[in-house]
């Protein structure tokens, strides 16, 4: 019945199509069909192993890389940030420059030289440094050579 | 192997200790009418083999969640249609050419094919299905050689009863016009 109603559709579009129905000419290999369901069953067998293998050398080493990624990444920045120079150190010339020019500046700017060699905490103020009164004079008779404005008697009774 | 119904294919394969049993009848059952519409549509046998291993096995993966409402030889014939129009386009892509070209290049593959042994009629009559839209082609195998009813290709190409009709009466007449002229 169904045959009958399709063929008649089709007599009455195309009833020069009806005569060629029926022959298929293409064929298949011998015994194709035979052999068919067991190189499918094959393919099934090696598409779960395969996806079974994903999971085991392709899906886990990838969890494993990604893991030993951030951890080490994690090692790596606080090693660097545990050795991070905590200070700028100057070269040797550097250095010996800077002294230098301290050491100039300190002739006219005493309370900023102070300041200076205080770690330039300019919020010291120099009425908070206690010296003692024997220091003072000591680094002044030693290295400045201001005592040369004493009168002599008065270097004397210094000594 | 026919005397399996579709319901008791499914029973056997969901509640038995051997569903490849199950299964393996399935194949029996279905193979060659995947392999044939697979067949029209790609022409080449090599082509065609690995497409139809390819549907069963995505058949195999996907039964267990398969809804028995829709019919497993219209499930079958469906994946197997879009595992056919994949390869298509993927030879598309593979090659950048145009759909004219790939049936072109099948049309030739009949002239070549040590499978095909039709007759002069019968390979003008392949070129001529050849030379349809890719969605008529379809629907001129289905109704043509299959036999399917509208409603079955209907669930199958996921189109209206009437837009297949029209498809299909179109396809007819433009392969009779090719078979009279060339």
């Amino acid at each position: 019945m169904k045959n009958d109603d399709i063929n008649k559709e089709l007599r009455d579009l195309a009833p020069g199509l009806e005569k060629l129905k029926g022959e298929n000419p293409f064929h298949v290999p011998a015994d194709y069909f035979e052999s068919l369901p067991e190189s499918i069953s094959s393919r099934i067998h090696s598409t779960s192993s395969s996806a079974k293998r994903d999971f085991g050398f392709f899906t886990l080493p990838r969890l494993a890389i990604i893991t030993t990624s951030v951890l080490l990444f994690a090692f790596l920045g606080y090693f660097f940030y545990l050795n991070m120079p905590s200070e700028t150190y100057l070269t040797e010339a550097e250095q010996e420059l800077f002294d230098n020019h301290l050491a100039w500046y300190s002739n006219y700017q005493t309370d900023a030289y102070y300041d200076i060699i205080m770690d330039n905490d300019n919020d010291t103020e120099m009425s908070e440094l206690v010296f003692d009164e024997d220091e003072v004079l000591d680094y002044l008779l030693s290295y400045t050579g201001y005592y040369l404005d004493f009168p002599p008697d008065a270097a004397e009774d210094l000594w | 192997m026919e005397h399996y119904s579709d319901e008791q294919l499914l029973e056997l394969f969901h509640n038995s200790d051997n569903p490849n049993y199950a299964f393996n009848l399935l194949i029996k059952k279905y193979q060659e009418k995947v392999y044939w519409h697979v067949r029209r549509l790609v022409i080449d046998h090599e082509d065609t083999n690995d497409i139809v291993q390819d549907v069963f096995v995505k058949a195999w993966k996907n039964l267990d969640n398969f809804r028995a409402e829709s019919g497993l030889f219209t499930w079958l014939y469906r994946i197997a249609t879009n595992e056919a129009l994949t390869f298509l386009k993927s030879k598309k892509r593979r090659f950048f050419i145009p759909w004219h070209d790939v049936e072109n290049t099948l049309t030739q593959r009949l002239e070549t094919d040590a499978h095909f042994s039709g007759n002069e009629i019968q390979k003008k009559l392949q070129k001529a299905i050849l030379s349809l839209p890719e969605k008529q082609r379809i629907v001129f195998n289905l109704r043509y050689y299959d036999e399917l009813k509208y409603e079955e290709m209907s669930k199958i190409l996921d189109t209206s009863e009437g837009a297949l009709k029209a498809s299909y009466h179109h396809a007819a007449k433009k392969v009779e016009e090719y078979v009279k002229n060339h």
